[in-house]
């Protein structure tokens, strides 16, 4: 079977693009690191469009493409699998990828580590295509932890700022803990079937169910979890923030967060065949997306609000997930893409045209005039967030809204509620920013008097563009739905999409309004309420900081379970602000010392060689 | 013409008859005056390559009752001759003798490597600990005592070699021949169990380790360079052949238990070095027991021929990296772990070069050292062995501590040493090259694949 | 198997192994004990000794020449040890370090 040329230069056009960067560029031509990268970015995207075209007319390809290495026993081949999931999710990764590299051109112009940016957002990039067209586990992870560690060097961009710093760690070592329990899910599987390869262990697993079957599933979830910002292990997403907004904009809310979906997704016959995971998986959603949905409408921080609002949309991906509508899932991962790309870009311009990195809803007010273009992208993406129909948001909340539907009441209350606080954050921050008095003649505590001015044009076209997406995606969900369904793993009745019912679009429809509406009468009829609670009830505020007492939990429970590490180990200590693992402990190094021969005689080195051997030969004779 | 081919490919001594005619010549050049300064290194690293090349048309087989070239031996000689290759950019002028003994110590592992009986093993590990004992004294860096850890090197394997003897000789009185075979009875027991002992002391095992930190202490660094990659190999190769020839033995038995414990002992001793030289020569002890380690597991699923390739995987990602990260300490001229602080703000590019090699040393992915440990930890989980696993990464995350502990100190201390050095020459291309190997055994190991299936196919 | 019996001058039959095994260990002592480089040289010597009557009086129980020729290859690798040891011990002695082992102290943790 011959394998299309797409195949190859999703590979080899980032990789020969990094390479001309980092050789070539970085050296004698710094600013213009990302001409290499950019023509990258268009290939690849070409590329997968390509594919994803091949694949909606039922093509499909999961074939090893060459020979990693073959050592004895092991054997390990590079495969590559391209199926209606994997290209969708990969055509809407290049294309919003590729937009988000030209906008990080003007948004780093300035910035001294402009080519080390470059290098390390697209070598995520090429880190991200690889994990979508992985045929196998192992190769998988191993993509996977090229994501971890390039959200590390991203996230902790800044390096002169500790925050940075330490939300780069906390986000790595929270990953970690993901890591670790993907890799004994792989380490199991391997044992269990000896090939990792995604075909192989759905029909093995068919015929010959691993005993630990349902413990790599919970492990698979664990994964997951930790990677998409599920409800225990979420809270390194808001601190990521302090990457800068391209950053935030690709990662964060298109492409690295989707991954734990992505996973589960792939992984869905595993985890269908485990009794009561799904159900697990959707419990966990639902909890994650009314949580994160409920702090959300209380942050101040601009970027803040749009993270929280990433893992409640992550929360309700799960939902659907586990409730067993793969196809919804998807949609709404690739919907997701491209109105919370908008989202986080337009917190960006304001940013920079207010000559920050960050913005606070405290600095800003009434940008309405200042900032048309901004406005109209935002409130594009805003009512595409928000379910209105007849953009693209819509459709992919429609079908997790019908998915609750069919689950039960309890998922429906859920879903309804997080689609209405959903409707009202976004509605709040939208009214906030845009409308309202201006920044001059505010009511908040701190006002700066800043000159909020439209981005470059060069920021500007790839907002439009994705804006644009966000509002008629929608047009294309029936194609993508037929998309999704061709080439499936087994159980593609999971993948297709839902139906179109008058009940779910009146709910959904209302509970969008009744965010909207609340939003307006908070924040335009009753302009300085979010400041009156805040300065009114200091101890409340510190409660919804600290994420209702979460954050206090996991510092404890991560400070106890260093004193436990410490304890037991005596040799590992952490230091958070430095990235490597440094293990001077005084216990190991006195071990170490009670070991130790001193002295330097001969005659003792002789009696031990001598000790040795008699060992040797006791064990021997006996 | 093709008579010649026939009579090269023959199986036989021809890469060991290389070294042997380059040991002459580099005598015969030492007798003569007004020779280029480079002799010494364009003879050795002559003899060498040539052997290597001859090497690639070597039929395998038996030559006679001493000699008989298989699989195993043919890739381990790859790893004698290519570990010697750098420690030869490091001669100076009026360095015929201890060119020559270069490559008498190769000779010897060539030897041991070509052989199909204990005898040959000993004779062939005598030639390559003899030179060795005398390098060490000679060869030496500007401020450590040398003879000292010459004797002590001396003594303590002059008394494994008697050992070896020993237990050559009870197994030749357990078996009545001195054959690769095994030998019944207690006393064949305790046979292979003495001449285990030697291999394990010139693996640097413990407890016959403690000539190992002094000898790499204070000799030149590019010897010990050649001492932990080459002479390591030759004694991994030893253990392998005593382990296939006593399989099902207790001696096999306790490999494991004895890597184990020795990663674990190198990587806690030498988180409290000081000296640079002295802290690799610790972590090469605990790199041994990994091997220990790797070594216990084929032994206990059977000695497989096919089966070696994890192991020289190891040896050979080793050869690199320990290569590098002595010749690193050699270029730089840093001595002690307190002046390497800040060593990369003044010089960012052997910084660089020597934290690849940490790295990999460290077995961190996607370097080759980490594909190395895995394969091992792979192949003894297989085993069954789990316990002396587990002993063995608790070593590796230990282990962690120093190298990414001198990382840190390069990358985010403040600089100490005044004057940064970097010696040009030779010198710095061997660590590019072992820094890129190691780095890239682990991206594209298919590299050495094709060449690995050639070999153990 | 034949016992492994020499003629003794006391009169007595000795075993051959007995013997080897006595010089070998003697050997060892000398090298472990002994606290002069040279005298731990010669325990060397001595324990080559030991392997070699066990070696030969095996070879002559086998009837197998190889074990002769693997004494007297094993002799004159023991030989060359010698050399090489003298040559480390006399390098020491000119650099001042004497000839005791306990006085080799410089090199430890």
């Amino acid at each position: 079977m011959r394998v299309p040329l797409s195949v190859y230069l999703l590979f080899l056009a980032p990789t020969a693009a990094l390479a001309f960067a980092f050789f070539l560029f970085r050296p004698w031509w710094p600013r213009g690191t990302h001409w290499p990268i950019l023509a990258s970015c268009a290939v690849v995207s070409a590329a997968s469009i390509d594919l994803a075209a091949k694949a909606y007319t039922g093509w499909g390809m999961d074939a090893p493409l060459g020979v990693w290495m073959a050592i004895g026993n092991w054997d390990v081949y590079f495969g590559v699998r391209i199926d209606g999931v994997g290209s969708a999710v990969l055509a809407m990764v290049a294309v919003v990828g590729a937009l988000i590299h030209v906008y990080a051109v003007g948004y780093m112009r300035e910035d001294p580590g402009f080519s080390r940016f470059f290098l390390c957002f697209h070598l995520f990039y090429l880190a991200m295509i690889g994990m979508l067209v992985s045929n196998n586990f192992v190769q998988f992870y191993l993509f996977w932890e090229g994501v971890g560690l390039c959200s590390y060097l991203l996230i902790g961009f800044w390096t002169h700022k500790p925050a940075a710093r330490g939300a780069a760690l906390q986000a790595f070592v929270v990953n970690r803990v993901g890591d670790l329990a993907f890799l004994i899910a792989i380490l199991i599987l391997l044992k269990s079937y000896g090939d990792t390869r995604f075909k192989h262990v759905f029909e093995q697993m068919a015929y010959q169910g691993a005993p630990l079957l349902g413990l790599v599933g919970l492990l698979l979830f664990v994964a997951a979890a930790s990677k998409s910002a599920q409800f225990p292990l979420y809270f390194w997403l808001p601190d990521a923030m302090e990457g800068p907004t391209p950053v935030s904009a690709l990662m964060h809310a298109a492409t690295m967060v989707t991954a734990g979906i992505f996973l589960l997704a792939r992984s869905w016959p595993l985890i269908s065949f485990i009794p009561d995971l799904p159900w697990l998986i959707a419990a966990v959603g639902a909890v994650t997306a009314v949580f994160a949905g409920a702090l959300a409408c209380f942050q101040t921080d601009l970027k803040r609000i749009l993270a929280y609002s990433t893992v409640s949309h992550l929360g309700l991906m799960a939902l659907a997930l586990g409730l067993g509508r793969v196809g919804a899932a998807v949609l709404h991962l690739i919907m997701h893409g491209f109105f919370k790309a908008v989202l986080f870009l337009c917190a960006g311009n304001i940013a920079h045209g207010l000559g920050k990195s960050a913005a606070d809803i405290s600095e800003v007010g009434g940008l309405r005039r200042s900032m048309p273009f901004t406005l109209a992208c935002f409130a594009a993406a805003a009512v595409s967030l928000a379910g209105v129909w007849p953009f693209a948001g819509f459709f992919s909340k429609d079908g997790i809204i019908e998915a609750a539907f069919d689950g039960g009441p309890v998922w429906t209350a859920f879903a309804l509620a997080a689609a209405s606080l959903g409707a009202f954050y976004i509605s709040r921050m939208l009214f906030l920013v845009f409308f309202g008095p201006c920044a001059e003649q505010g009511a908040g505590p701190e006002r700066k008097p800043g000159h909020p001015h439209e981005a470059p044009a060069q920021m500007g076209m790839p907002v439009a563009f994705l804006a644009m997406l966000a509002l008629f995606a929608g047009l294309l969900a029936p194609g993508i739905g037929r998309l999704l369904a061709s080439g499936a793993l087994p159980e593609a009745e999971s993948l297709v999409l839902a139906h179109f019912s008058w009940t779910v679009f009146a709910a959904g429809t209302a509970a969008a309004g009744l965010g909207f509406a609340a939003a307006y009468y908070l924040t335009m009829v009753r302009p300085g309420w979010d400041w009156e609670w805040r300065r009114g009830h200091p101890g409340l505020e510190s409660l919804v900081r600290s994420d209702l007492g979460w954050r206090k939990v996991v510092s404890a429970v991560a400070a106890l379970g260093w004193r436990l590490a410490e304890w037991v180990g005596g040799a590992l200590d952490h230091r958070t602000l430095d990235g490597l693992i440094e293990s001077s402990a005084p216990a190991t190094v006195s071990v170490g010392g009670a070991l130790s021969l001193k002295g330097g005689r001969l005659n003792d080195y002789l009696w031990w060689i001598l000790a040795g051997t008699a060992a040797l030969l006791g064990v021997a004779l006996c | 013409m093709r008579d010649i081919l026939a009579f090269f490919s023959a199986p036989s001594l021809w890469p060991q008859l290389t070294l042997g005619s380059g040991i002459l010549c580099c005598l015969a050049a030492g007798m003569a005056r007004g020779l280029e300064a480079a002799t010494s290194r364009v003879l050795g690293t002559a003899a060498l390559i040539v052997a290597l090349w001859m090497l690639l048309f070597t039929k395998l087989g038996a030559a006679g009752p001493l000699v008989t070239l298989d699989s195993l031996g043919l890739a381990w000689q790859i790893l004698f001759y290519a570990g010697s290759l750098p420690v030869f950019l490091s001669l100076e002028a009026d360095d015929e003798v201890p060119a020559a003994l270069l490559l008498g110590a190769g000779l010897g592992m060539g030897l041991m490597a070509a052989g199909g009986s204990l005898l040959m093993l000993f004779v062939g590990l005598e030639l390559a600990s003899l030179p060795s004992y005398l390098l060490v004294a000679k060869l030496r860096s500007p401020s450590a005592p040398p003879f000292e850890a010459a004797v002590k090197y001396f003594f303590a394997g002059a008394l494994a070699s008697c050992l070896f003897a020993l237990g050559m000789a009870l197994h030749y009185a357990a078996s009545g021949s001195l054959a690769l075979s095994s030998a019944p009875g207690p006393m064949g027991q305790a046979g292979l169990a003495l001449m285990g002992a030697a291999a394990l002391f010139k693996l640097g095992a413990v407890p016959f380790h403690f000539w190992l930190p002094d000898v790499y202490e204070s000799c030149a660094p590019a010897l010990a360079g050649f001492l932990s990659t080459s002479v390591k190999s030759a004694a991994v190769f030893l253990l392998m052949r005593l382990a296939s020839i006593g399989m099902g033995s207790a001696m096999a038995a306790s490999l494991p238990w004895i890597g184990a414990v020795t990663a674990l002992y190198g990587a806690l001793l030498a988180l409290r070095q000081e000296r640079l030289q002295r802290l690799l020569a610790y972590s090469s002890v605990s790199h041994a027991g990994i091997i220990v380690l790797g070594v216990g597991a084929w032994a206990a699923q059977g000695c497989d021929r096919a089966a070696a390739a994890p192991i020289f995987f190891y040896g050979l990602v080793y050869l690199f990296m320990s290569n590098g990260a002595f010749f690193f300490v050699k270029a730089s001229g840093l001595t002690k772990r307190g002046e390497v602080g800040g060593y990369a703000r003044m010089c960012p590019v052997p910084a660089a070069l020597f934290a690849t090699l940490l790295l990999s040393l460290a077995g961190i992915p996607p370097s080759g050292g980490f594909l190395a440990k895995l394969f091992i930890f792979w192949e003894a989980v297989k085993a069954g062995l789990y316990l002396p696993v587990a002993g063995a990464a608790l070593a590796a995350l230990i282990g962690l501590g120093y190298y990414l502990g001198l990382i840190r100190d390069m990358y985010f201390d403040e600089p100490v040493w005044r004057r940064p050095s970097w010696e040009p020459g030779a010198v710095r291309w061997v660590l590019w090259a072992c820094a890129t190997a190691a780095a890239a055994l682990g991206v594209l190991p298919w590299v050495f694949s094709s060449v690995l299936e050639r070999i153990f196919s | 198997m034949p016992p492994r019996l020499l003629p003794s001058p006391w009169g007595r039959e000795v075993n051959a192994l007995a013997v080897g095994l006595a010089l070998f260990a003697a050997g060892l002592a000398a090298v472990v004990l002994r606290g002069q480089l040279l005298a731990m040289l010669l325990g060397l010597e001595l324990m080559i000794a030991g392997v070699s009557v066990i070696l030969t009086y095996e070879a002559g129980v086998f009837g197998d020449p190889a074990g002769l020729a693997a004494v007297v290859l094993i002799i004159a690798i023991a030989a060359a040890e010698a050399v090489v040891g003298l040559c480390l011990i006399l390098g020491l002695h000119r650099a001042g370090l004497g000839g005791r082992a306990g006085s080799l102290t410089e090199l430890r943790e």
